[in-house]
């Protein structure tokens, strides 16, 4: 069943054209990645799929309902953490949460309940200070809190990770993972090894249009290979097959004792490079074909 | 309704804690004290001018003074106050981002700005009434005897409170629609001055809510025409219902 189903979402401020036709859906259970480059579009689908900026053109569903712009009733099924999470800085994070828990609809017991088993969530359960007082970091980590508390279906992130520092995004990444279970996620971001590492599908927006969407494994498959990586034991393996590659017009670049031939034909050129190496009796210390990092797809699909 | 409820609980923290509760408690509790003690003192104050050659011929002071120093202190005071200090209400936290993480919940927008309205209405309506009574107890202790009816009184106290609540509705209008505090000052400057002129019509001048705020000195002093005060209160409230369904309709329609 699908969470999230945006069909042809265009929005545009002024004379940019934002958004430009997009669709894509979400399956319940899943963390869909929304990769894109600053100002690519993210924070604007994420506006429009929760009623708070209005589409020009378009529908977007959530868990089966339609999503009216200023009307707020389809976020009932949703929690948001923005990219800069704005809280009431007097409150401690224990009181911020028993206060968005009671305006969601919570009673007063279930409210501190979960306020109790989401700070522990998130490792806040022992700070009394005031939340003016918080890192960036314990900012972040609140606002994922705050955005479970009333249970949501759907879990919308904004670049959680983008202005941590590495221990920090680390923490963040770790705690979306465990929620997994309960929610499904949509997550947003520029950095590509945070979606690598944590989601299952993908989508990558570019200038307001979508450029590819699917699941990483099977995007990863589709974009085959198209480097083969030698490490070699010493110079003179690595001169005497860089000759070989030359006499063929193989392109390959060399960085120390490693050696990435480029080729459109992965296996051919792979076949060819074992029998060389068999022939002038070259043991390498490691030949493998490279695997396609979201990286690459990233750099390739936008550019 | 439960939201409403919860969130005028945390305007009322908010404002504790910013101290903006004390501050408008402190100003009108001493509007209170000090409109009794400035009839009173008004001729001590005229004879130090008229050591210095000066003579001025005071009448003694009465009670009416009192009350008619006060009703232009609540009006060139503290309604000045709740506006200058309440003005930001709505435009501060959409500016600020803090309705994001709540409206993302599902909290209904028109509860956003009835909870504000609200609060402000019953910040105002506190406020007013500690200060009547402090001006009434010092009234009563300088001047035992008034000769001002409590049947007019409380007409003039009646149509002060409507043209607080008439300013709030206002007040929360120009702050929703806007972003800047600036504008909404000048969008309230704007109505305001805008029903003053329009008090150049005579046909009108009886639904004016404007005159809400002129209408306790011709009412205390007896003088003037005699005015149906429930057309103006009707008609204020009018107008005010319909500034807070503005509100409430720019406000679903807010971008944020």
């Amino acid at each position: 069943m699908n969470i999230l189903s945006v069909l042809n979402v265009s929005k545009r401020f002024g004379k940019y054209q934002v958004l430009q036709d997009i669709s894509f859906d979400i399956e319940e259970g899943t963390i869909f990645g929304f990769l894109g480059k600053n100002g690519a579009g993210k924070t604007t689908t994420m506006k429009i799929i929760l009623g708070l900026l209005k589409a020009d053109r378009g529908t977007v569903q959530v868990c089966g309902e339609a999503v009216r712009y200023g009307d707020n009733s389809t976020n009932r099924f949703i929690g948001f953490l923005p990219d800069v999470p704005e809280y009431y800085g007097y409150m401690t994070a224990e009181k911020y949460m028993e206060f968005c828990g009671r305006i969601t609809g919570l009673d007063t017991r279930e409210a501190k309940n979960r306020t109790k088993e989401l700070l522990k969530l998130v490792g806040l359960e022992d700070h009394s200070k005031k939340i003016r007082d918080y890192s960036r970091g314990m900012k972040q980590r609140l606002g994922i809190a705050q955005a479970l508390i009333n249970r949501p279906k759907l879990l919308i992130c904004d670049e959680p990770t983008s202005a941590l520092d590495p221990i920090g995004r680390k923490e963040v990444l770790s705690i979306l993972q465990q929620i997994k279970k309960e929610t499904t996620i949509l997550f947003s971001t520029h950095i590509l090894y945070d979606v690598e590492r944590i989601c299952d599908n993908v989508a990558i927006i570019d200038k307001g249009s979508i450029v590819l969407n699917g699941k990483i494994d099977e995007i990863k498959r589709r974009y085959k290979s198209k480097s083969i990586l030698i490490l070699f034991q010493s110079e003179q393996q690595k001169c005497c097959f860089m000759k070989i590659l030359s006499n063929r017009e193989i392109q390959a670049n060399a960085q120390g004792l490693l050696v990435t031939v480029k080729t459109e034909n992965v296996g051919q050129t792979y076949d060819f490079i074992l029998k060389k190496l068999l022939e002038e009796s070259i043991i390498p210390a490691k030949i493998e074909i490279e695997e396609p990092s979201l990286e690459d797809l990233f750099i390739e699909v936008v550019k | 309704m439960k939201s409403i409820i919860f969130f005028i609980k945390k305007e009322a923290e908010e404002n504790c804690y910013n101290y903006k509760l004390l501050i408008v408690l402190v100003i009108f509790v001493l509007i209170g004290i000090g409109s009794p003690l400035m009839a009173k003192a008004l001729p001590l104050i005229m004879e130090t001018i008229e050591s210095q050659n000066i003579v001025v011929t005071v009448a003694e002071p009465k009670a009416i003074d009192a009350w008619m120093q006060y009703f232009k202190l609540i009006n060139q005071g503290g309604i000045i106050l709740l506006v200058i200090l309440f003005i930001g209400t709505v435009s501060g936290e959409v500016e600020k981002g803090t309705l994001i993480n709540l409206l993302t919940k599902g909290m209904k927008r028109p509860a956003v700005v009835l909870s504000k309205f609200v609060f402000i209405l019953l910040i105002w309506t506190i406020a007013f009434l500690i200060s009547l009574v402090c001006i009434n107890y010092y009234t009563n202790l300088y001047w035992p005897v008034s000769e001002v009816s409590n049947e007019i009184l409380l007409k003039v106290i009646c149509m002060q409170w409507f043209f607080g609540l008439f300013v709030i509705s206002l007040m929360v209008l120009g702050s929703t629609l806007f972003r800047s505090i600036y504008y909404s000052i000048l969008f309230l400057a704007f109505c305001l001055l805008l029903l003053y002129g329009m008090n150049i019509f005579e046909t009108i001048k009886g639904l004016n809510p404007i005159n809400l705020s002129t209408i306790y000195m011709p009412a205390l002093m007896g003088t003037g025409q005699p005015t149906n005060y429930v057309t103006l209160i009707v008609s204020t409230v009018l107008f005010s219902i319909l500034a807070l369904f503005f509100s409430i309709m720019v406000f679903n329609k807010k971008q944020l």
